[in-house]
Formats: C-alpha cells, sequence, structure tokens
C-alpha cells in the first residue's frame, strides 16, 4: 500500500472511467457465459482503464460507504447515478473495500464479477474469502465487519448531536479551513433559514469581506460554468433575510457582487423569478443602501412591474381555481375579473408571521385522533387503499403494478397479524376486478392466484387460530369471500388444533357455511381417525337435514363410543326416535362404559322415554358399596328428566337404612336431594319436610334451598 | 412484530399480544439454545439481524426499525436467559409513544457505536496515529469505519464531508429537497404554493396538539401534496381560456399521479402518497378522484392539507383571479364545512388564523 508521500492523485477522468467499465463488466458478466464477446469486451476495457491506473498507483482502493464510493479521503459524487449503482452493489455484497493491484489479470476480472454475486445466500464472508484468496491474487476484498458495531447501553440518538455537527461544519466554513471549491453538496441542501440561524449563532461580529464573499460563492455555488438561476437568487435572498441585521449589509452587498458578475446571467435568473420576489430584492437592497450597478437597478426596476394581461380560466358554465374546481356560486364572484400575477406580498408576510407564531400555545384540545389515525398500523392500511387505487387505475405501468403488488402481499401478512381480514378482502376484491376487466390480466391474475395459494390460505388460517375468534366479523367476511374454498383448509386446521377455544371457533367458521360445509364434512367421515369422524359428526349435527339424518342413524354403531354416542346425540337433540330405540339398548348393555354414557345421555337431553329403564336400574338391589355408588350417576339424570315417576323409587331409596354401605347410601341420598328441584313440588313435599330433620347436614341445607325456591 | 402491532392497536392486555409474544418468545428461545444472543441493530437504514443485514427486510422490519428509531435506538440485543415478562415488557415499552426503554436484565437497548477494537493483522490501520478528535469522528460515522481501516491516510477534511454526507442520508433517510426541486424547475408558483401550504398545515397541526415526527411528516406531505402536476402537460397547466372535459380529466389525474409517485419512494412517510391521493377528495368524498372501493373517508392529514390548499390557492392573485380576503375565504369555506371540508377543522382554522394574524397575537 502507498504511503502519503508515494501517493498519487488520480485522473478523475480515467478513475470515472474505470468505474463505469467495471459495473458494465460485472453486469455483462451476469447475464452473459463466460467467453461471450460482450463480456470480453467490457472486461477487456475495464482492465485496460486499470492498467492505465496502475501506472500512476501500483493499487486500487474502492472503499464502499453504502451508496457511496471512497478513493483515498474522498467520496466520490454521490449524484453520479453509475458509481452510486456500483457502490450499492458492493454494498449489497456486504463488501466494505475492494483493491485491485498491479499484475492484476482478465481472469480475476472475471471470477470477482462471477464469484460474488453466484454465491448461495447464507454463506459465510469466511467462505467466500477463503474462495476469494484461493482464486484472486491481485484483486482484496475486505467485507463488512459488522462486529465493530457495538452497543452502547441505555443511550438514545438526539437531535443535538445533529446541530452540533452542523455547526461545527460551519464554524470551519468560516473559519476557512473547508474551501469553498471543496463545499459537499449537502451545503445547498440546509434550508436557507437554517443556515442562516447557524450563521447568526456561529459568527460572533461583522466577519470579514472575505469571509461573506467565499461563504455567498460557495451556496450558490455559481461559477463561470453554470448560469445563474431563479432559485439560487431566492436561496441567498432567503438566507440574507434570515441573517441577524448587522451580517445583513455584509452578506448582500456579497451577493450583489456576484450576482452582478454577468449581468445577461443575473437577467435570466431574475426574468423566472415571480414579480414579488423582484419587488422583494429591491426593496431590500434599498433598505440596506447597498450600492449596486446602474444597469442591474434598471433590470430589477423593469422586472418589478407585474404583468397586467391575464384572463380567466372556464370550465363549461363553471370556472376553475387552479386543481379546484368552483362552486356554480363562488365562480359567479370570480367571473369577469382581470387580475395580475399571483404575487401577494401581504400574503407572503402572513405566511411568514404564521410560521413563526407557536401554534402550540392555540391548542385547546388535543386531537389524540391524528397521532392515531396517523399510528404505524392506521397508516399502513390507509396507504394500502392508496395502492389499491392505483392498482385498479389505468395510469400505471406494468413494473408499477409489479412494485405495488408485492407491497400489497406485504400488507397482507401484516393485516393478517393484527386481524384486520377486512382489508384483505378489499385486496382480493380490486384484485378481481381487475381481473374482470382484464387490467394488466397476467399479472392481476397471477397476484390472485398467489392469494388463493394453499400457502397462503394456511398462513391466514394460521392467523384465525391465534386472533381470529376476537375479530369473528371480519374472519366470517374473509370466509364469505373464500366461500367453500376455504372449507378443506379450516377442517385440516380443526383436525389438529388442541386447544377447544379454537377448535370451538374454528367450527363455527366451518359452520356458517350451512350445507355448504355438508360434502366436504361427508367426505372426513371416512377418515380413519376417531376423532375426525367426531367432529365431523358433529359438525354435521350442527348443520342438520334430511341427509344428514341418514348417516347419523348409521354412525349409532360406530365401534368407538365416542363417535357412536354423538351420532346418538343427534338423533337424540332432533327427536329421532331410532335414537331412543339405540339409548335403550346402550342402557341395557352389558359393557358398563356404554351404559355409563348413555345414562349421561339421557340426562343431558331429558329422554322421557327411557326413565323406566333408568329407574330398573335404581330399583336393582345392591350387594356391594359400589353398586349405590353407580345410582348416582342414574338418580342425577333422572333429575335432570324431571319425571314425577321417579319419586316413588327416589322415597324409597331415601328410607334405605343399612348399617354396612352407610357412607355410599348417605351420599347417594345427598345426590338425590341435590336434583329434588325438579320434579313438581307438590310430589316432593313430604321428601322436603323429611329432609329437614335429617341428621345429615347438606340433606338439611339442600331440603332449606328447596322449600325457599317453592316460596 | 404482530406483537408490538397489536400492542399498538388494542392494548398490552389483548390475548392477541400474549400470544404473538409467546409466539416470539418461543423463536427467540430456539435460537439462543445455540447462541448467546440476538442481536438487531439499524445500520445506515438497513436492518442487521445477528451481524446479516437483512437487505429486503419487508414490511416488519421497516416498522421494526421505524418503532426503534422514534425510540432512539438502533440496537437491541437479546440474551440468553431472557423471559417471557421481560419480552413482554419490552414490547409494551417500545409499542408506548410515552415510553422510554428501560433496562431489562436480557434485554439490551441502546445506540450503535463502533467498537475501535485492536486492527487485524491484514488491515493496515494505525489507531495509534489519530488523534482523539479524529477517533470521535470516526466514531460518529460508524457506517463508514469499516472501510475505512484500510486506509492510513485519513484526515478530518474528507471526514467532514462525509458527516455532512451521513447526516443527509442517515438522519432523512429521503431528500425531501430533492424531490421538490423539480416542483420548482416546472413552475415557481407550483412550487411556492406547496411550500405555503405546507407552513399553513403544520400550523393547523401545531394548532391541534401535533408534534415532533407526525408535524413534520405533515409538513412533507403538504409540501408535496400537488407533486403529481409535474405529470401533467404545460398546455393544461397553464392552460387557456377554456377547458374540456378532457383537460379537467388529466388536471384531476394529477392526484393519481402524485400517489403514484410518492408511493414508490421507500423512506418517505405514507401520509404523502395519501394525501396526493385525497387532498381533492372532500370530506364527504364527492370530489375528485373517484375512488374505486365503497365505504373509504378522507385522511385526517388530507382534511387539514385540503384547508390548507383552498386557502392558499383563494388567497393569492392568480391571472384570473383576484386575491380574496381572509373573512371571504373563511366564509366560502364555512358554508362547504361538511361537505367539502372537515367542519371540525375549518372552525379551527378560522381560529387560530384569526389569532395568530391579528395584532395582539403573539409569536
Amino acid at each position: 500500500m502507498p504511503n502519503e508521500s508515494e501517493k498519487v492523485l488520480f485522473d478523475t477522468r480515467l478513475l470515472s472511467d474505470a468505474i463505469i467499465e467495471l459495473n458494465i463488466a460485472r453486469r455483462n458478466v451476469a447475464v452473459y457465459p463466460k467467453g461471450h464477446p460482450t463480456v470480453n469486451q467490457s472486461l477487456n476495457r475495464a482492465f485496460d482503464l486499470l492498467q492505465q491506473l496502475f501506472i500512476m498507483r501500483p493499487e486500487i482502493t474502492f472503499a464502499i460507504a453504502k451508496d457511496t464510493i471512497i478513493i483515498d479521503e474522498y467520496s466520490l459524487d454521490k449524484k453520479n447515478v453509475t458509481f452510486r449503482e456500483f457502490a450499492l452493489y458492493l454494498n449489497s455484497l456486504d463488501i466494505a473495500a475492494v483493491t485491485f493491484t498491479n499484475g492484476l489479470t482478465i481472469e480475476e476480472l472475471y471470477e470477482f464479477n462471477k464469484i460474488l454475486p453466484g454465491k448461495p445466500k447464507g454463506t459465510s464472508p469466511e467462505e467466500i474469502q477463503k474462495e476469494l484468496q484461493e482464486k484472486l491474487i491481485h484483486i482484496k476484498v475486505a467485507f463488512i465487519d459488522y462486529d465493530a458495531f457495538a452497543l452502547k447501553e441505555g443511550e438514545t440518538e438526539s437531535e443535538s448531536s445533529k446541530m452540533s455537527l452542523w455547526e461545527q461544519y460551519i464554524y470551519a466554513l468560516m473559519k476557512g479551513t473547508i474551501q469553498a471549491e471543496t463545499t459537499p453538496d449537502m451545503m445547498q441542501e440546509i434550508p436557507p433559514k437554517a443556515l442562516a440561524h447557524i450563521v447568526n449563532r456561529a459568527v460572533p461580529d461583522t466577519p470579514g469581506e472575505d469571509v461573506s464573499d467565499r461563504f455567498t460563492r460557495s451556496y450558490i455555488r455559481w461559477s463561470s460554468e453554470r448560469s445563474l438561476t431563479s432559485k439560487d437568487l431566492k436561496r441567498i435572498m432567503d438566507f440574507i433575510h434570515g441573517l441577524r441585521p448587522e451580517l445583513k449589509n455584509q452578506f448582500l452587498s456579497s451577493a450583489v457582487k456576484i450576482v452582478t458578475k454577468d449581468i445577461d446571467s443575473a437577467k435570466d435568473a431574475l426574468q423566472d423569478m415571480p414579480v414579488d420576489k423582484v419587488i422583494d430584492l429591491l426593496t431590500i437592497i434599498n433598505e440596506q443602501k447597498i450600492t449596486i450597478p446602474e444597469m442591474f437597478r434598471n433590470l430589477l426596476d423593469k422586472l418589478s412591474q407585474p404583468d397586467q394581461e391575464d384572463h380567466a380560466i372556464v370550465y363549461g358554465s363553471s370556472l376553475a381555481v387552479d386543481d379546484i374546481f368552483l362552486f356554480p356560486d363562488v365562480a359567479e364572484i370570480i367571473r369577469g375579473g382581470k387580475f395580475g400575477s399571483y404575487v401577494n406580498e401581504g400574503y407572503q408576510k402572513e405566511i411568514q408571521k404564521l410560521m413563526a407564531f407557536d401554534a402550540s400555545s392555540l391548542v385547546q384540545k388535543e386531537m389524540n385522533e391524528i397521532s392515531q389515525a396517523c399510528g404505524d398500523e392506521l397508516l399502513e392500511k390507509d396507504f394500502c387503499h392508496v395502492v389499491l387505487e392505483l392498482i385498479a387505475s389505468d395510469l400505471i405501468t406494468g413494473d408499477e403494478y409489479e412494485y405495488f403488488m408485492n407491497i400489497l402481499k406485504e400488507q397482507t401478512n401484516q393485516f393478517i397479524g393484527t386481524g384486520w381480514y377486512g382489508e384483505v378482502v378489499k385486496i382480493l376484491k380490486v384484485l378481481e376486478k381487475n381481473v374482470q376487466e382484464k387490467r394488466l390480466l397476467d399479472m392481476s391474475s397471477s397476484a390472485l392466484q398467489y392469494f388463493h395459494s394453499p400457502e397462503f390460505i394456511f398462513l391466514l388460517i394460521d392467523s384465525y387460530r391465534t386472533i381470529g375468534r376476537l375479530m369473528r366479523e371480519e374472519a366470517l367476511l374473509l370466509c364469505d369471500y373464500y366461500d367453500i374454498e376455504i372449507i378443506p383448509y379450516l377442517m385440516d386446521t380443526l383436525i389438529d388444533e388442541e386447544s377447544p377455544t379454537v377448535r370451538k371457533f374454528l367450527i363455527s367458521l366451518i359452520t356458517h357455511f350451512g350445507n355448504k360445509a355438508i360434502p366436504e364434512a361427508l367426505r372426513r367421515l371416512r377418515d380413519k381417525r376417531w376423532f375426525v369422524t367426531r367432529n365431523m359428526l358433529y359438525i354435521l349435527g350442527e348443520l342438520g337435514g334430511e341427509e344428514v339424518l341418514q348417516h347419523m342413524r348409521s354412525y349409532c354403531h360406530h365401534e368407538n363410543l365416542k363417535v357412536s354416542c354423538e351420532a346418538i346425540k343427534y338423533l337424540l337433540k332432533v327427536g329421532d326416535s331410532y335414537g331412543i330405540k339405540i339409548l335403550k339398548n346402550c342402557l341395557n348393555s352389558d359393557k358398563g362404559e356404554i351404559v355409563d354414557h348413555a345414562i349421561g345421555v339421557s340426562g343431558t337431553f331429558r329422554v322421557k322415554e327411557v326413565v323406566h329403564d333408568l329407574l330398573q336400574m335404581l330399583r336393582k338391589k345392591d350387594r356391594s358399596g359400589a353398586g349405590f355408588y353407580n345410582k348416582i350417576p342414574v338418580v342425577r339424570a333422572l333429575g335432570q328428566i324431571g319425571d314425577p315417576r321417579a319419586i316413588e323409587v327416589l322415597r324409597d331409596l331415601i328410607s334405605e337404612k343399612r348399617i354396612i354401605f352407610k357412607g355410599a347410601i348417605e351420599e347417594l341420598k345427598e345426590e338425590i336431594y341435590r336434583t329434588l328441584k325438579n320434579y313438581p313440588y307438590v310430589d316432593i313435599k313430604d321428601l322436603i319436610e323429611a329432609g329437614l330433620k335429617s341428621g345429615n347436614e347438606r340433606i338439611r341445607e339442600e331440603s332449606q334451598r328447596l322449600k325457599r325456591l317453592a316460596k | 412484530m404482530s406483537a408490538l402491532s397489536n400492542c399498538a392497536l388494542y392494548s398490552k392486555e389483548h390475548i392477541s399480544v400474549d400470544e404473538f409474544t409467546q409466539k416470539a418468545f418461543t423463536f427467540l428461545n430456539e435460537f439462543l439454545s445455540a447462541s448467546d444472543s440476538l442481536d438487531i441493530m439499524i445500520v445506515e437504514n438497513d436492518l442487521i439481524v445477528n451481524k446479516t443485514p437483512l437487505r429486503d427486510a419487508g414490511i416488519h422490519g421497516v416498522n421494526l426499525m421505524k418503532r426503534m428509531k422514534r425510540k432512539g435506538i438502533s440496537r437491541v440485543d437479546f440474551l440468553k436467559g431472557i423471559t417471557l415478562s421481560e419480552l413482554k415488557q419490552f414490547i409494551t415499552d417500545i409499542s408506548d409513544p410515552e415510553k422510554q426503554i428501560m433496562t431489562y436484565p436480557h434485554i439490551k437497548a441502546g445506540v450503535v457505536d463502533v467498537r475501535m477494537g485492536i486492527p487485524q493483522k491484514e488491515i493496515e490501520f494505525d489507531i495509534e496515529s489519530l488523534s482523539s478528535e479524529q477517533v470521535e469522528k470516526v466514531k460518529e460515522i460508524y457506517p463508514e469505519a469499516s472501510p475505512f481501516k484500510q486506509f492510513k491516510q485519513l484526515n478530518t477534511m474528507g471526514l467532514e464531508e462525509i458527516i455532512v454526507n451521513f447526516i443527509a442520508t442517515f438522519k432523512q433517510g429521503v431528500n425531501i429537497l430533492r424531490l421538490i426541486s423539480p416542483m420548482r424547475s416546472s413552475s415557481e408558483y407550483i412550487y411556492t404554493h406547496a411550500t405555503n401550504v405546507a407552513a399553513l398545515s403544520i400550523f393547523q397541526a401545531g394548532s391541534l396538539g401535533v408534534r415532533d415526527d407526525l408535524l413534520h411528516d405533515i409538513g412533507i406531505a403538504a409540501l408535496l401534496h400537488d407533486v403529481g402536476k409535474l405529470f401533467i402537460s404545460k398546455e393544461v397547466l397553464l392552460r387557456s381560456d377554456t377547458i374540456g372535459e378532457k383537460e379537467r380529466e388529466e388536471l384531476e389525474r394529477h392526484t393519481i399521479y402524485g400517489a403514484r409517485y410518492l408511493a414508490k419512494i421507500d423512506a418517505l412517510t405514507h401520509l404523502a402518497p395519501i394525501v396526493a391521493l385525497e387532498h381533492h377528495l372532500g370530506y364527504d368524498c364527492q370530489g375528485y378522484p373517484k375512488l374505486t372501493m365503497d365505504g373509504e373517508k378522507q385522511h385526517i392529514c388530507s382534511q387539514i392539507v385540503a384547508i390548507s390548499d383552498f386557502f392558499d390557492i383563494f388567497r393569492n392573485r392568480r391571472p384570473y383571479k383576484r386575491e380574496w380576503e381572509i373573512k371571504e375565504i373563511l366564509s366560502l369555506m364555512k358554508s362547504k364545512a361538511g361537505s367539502a371540508f372537515n367542519p371540525f377543522y375549518v372552525d379551527n382554522f378560522s381560529r387560530i388564523l384569526l389569532t395568530a394574524l391579528s395584532d395582539s397575537g403573539t409569536s
């Protein structure tokens, strides 16, 4: 690497050409195969230019600061599209610097352009570096070392640091430590008022004439190679307006001196300026008593006269003011006037007054709705609406359409994450309309396909699982849009879902489709997994209908008790006699598990037709404590049914007195008292009276409660 | 990000916040089982996750960067041992505009700083040769620090230039002046109108309690509201006595052209395309452009800018109209309140304008 004394400045033109050719070469290498004439040509050109640079220095290093190329301590022109593109390209490959050294070969140049962009994502810089070192001797690549970016915990970035840097810069400029010729573009980007503010603070006394001249020239950035523009004039005037009174005169003199050096250029610039600005310039020159060349004064006098030959604009029978189409009443007021240009000095002063005014002192009520409406999420939603309007218009190109579609796809993920399914519906409807109206048909269809892809719909349903039940109405809107297309996905998710709450929500979405969901549910009844069949029976049960009834009857005999029970429940719910018949069979089954289920179902569905079977169970003589315990669910089921035919048997059980199994009998009696509330009071009155005198405290409490209820 | 969004949209107690936080926690733990930390940082508008830049961070990435910047932080490290409650607290804090980022045992937040370590063997960078002032400057421009490691010959002059350039790209994200300068070249009137509308809109928004970044964004949106006129032919813009249906249609299209132009600028506030599209829509949505979607409402910021726009056009003198007196304009605006304009904002505008311009109005 050359040291300071060896450093020779590059030929700017040569350097610029070399970067341009390197950029072309890397593009061509990406597009064409090795050996293609276009590739060879561009590589040769880049190679030749680098060779010429090597004559000046044995090595050249391009450092990359995101979109800027830095060579030595100088950053190259950021506005140059090619430099910027090349910098961004290298930055996208995480390259911090590239060094080309003398001895470079065309083959190395080719490999450099081939290896880096061809790397699959996730390849580590170390791996790439290793490969580069093997293949490239005269090109050294330094990757961005993100380890250098450390955390400064607890600190935040403040605006004050920005201001101090600005001030530093201006101080340096005023001291002359930065030459006007090397003033960075940024100087032009400082708003005149802000610049004036900084100068007011930075310059304690009246600066020397040379300082104000240099400063003004650098701010206008006017040289003999560039004509003065009205923009330059306006900027410098705005700057001067913002200065302290004692600085105004000095800087205005400098400005006039610089501007009047080329009177033709000044004339052109002044002619492009609005009349009020010309008047403004003349006024301030007079106020500050600045001596100006006669020619310039005559020019200002002439150009400060407004042109009065104007006209009104007619739109149909109405009028238009700019882009506002006027209401007829207003049109009438305007019609017929002959007015000058838009210049209105008074108004500009009003604006200045408003700008200087502290509007926050006028706050009557803080409008939280503004900050709410401008919160990230709501703003994204409104932005999405703008994008939708754009893609629904005929005013965008295919490239723009694609760009906006990508935005919409991302927005959709956001909407899904926040449960704003209605917004997704809006997107889908616009796309459908575009397809119908054949607006950029291929792209619209392809976008629509994405939204109908399993990948997307699963994403959507995953969001239903998380947030859907809280945004039920919007979730249903989207279901309505997808119609039966979404049902299989909902069912798949339901099958795998473990949370009962989510399952319930998913079922509610499926049943929202009504009969449309029946075919899919019937198809899945044949699934070998019992819980799938049971879920489908449940869904079918919610949907109902004659078709469902037939299937339910056949599943009453399913080998899995939970499945058959689901079918029986449905039949009992609709009062189908076949269900009662099956229930009776179950109550009389040899299998205790089946009987237990049947007892529970009898109570839940208040099946009076099985009261006799249940009473038979109670009447059975028990020879063990377990027998009494087994009667508890039967008593409970009878209580739910509330048929008075049970009272007699219950009375017998209450009067049962045994020394053994006392605990079991007492529990059974307590259950009887708990269930008595569903029977007619007249039939249980004596039992209540007896209960009040019982030695069992729980029975007494239940009896008191029943008595209170009766009152 | 879903947890953050839902926390900002609903409340920290919302069930979805818990669910998404839990999800994020699971992902984090999965990751942290193989690594000691997960760091997320912003380096010059790029999101870097565990030393890997996410070039296309997507909307979630962009929103995360926005939220971090708003809090003034540019780096967050999640450390092994993080708890669900810590993560939830962090999500709550970062989504609440009023809250400061706190310290958490396993979440470290702050700004990015350039670590000036011992130079690697192959990098010929002699840190000792730099003055402390120079080192500070290198730190300030950290995105450039890494490439600088390649050079011996750092000098202050070059650095200052880069500092200024850096501020331009890093702080603003998008150069607004470059966006509006074509407007100025196109027509001095359009440019002046744009700046006046921006001033009036900032004034209105300020009087409604809007501050800081949002006030800035409203100003930008107002400044660019008519940018679509750049795409309208000069013949229509500088129209003659009469305009026909086609010319009217073209003029009206400036709203769509503007939105189209601004919607493609990544780093620009999304308020800008919204306002560009809607500033002639009207409070009752009966203006232009005619929207494709039903039930849309004019955004509050578009309502504010619409008032400024209307006021400025009437207050200015044009070749075909005299400048109107403030009272005349306010009276006209009031007659259109409820249809073209939001009545609340018309009243507010009238009140604050008269107060500020009255002799007793003090700045």
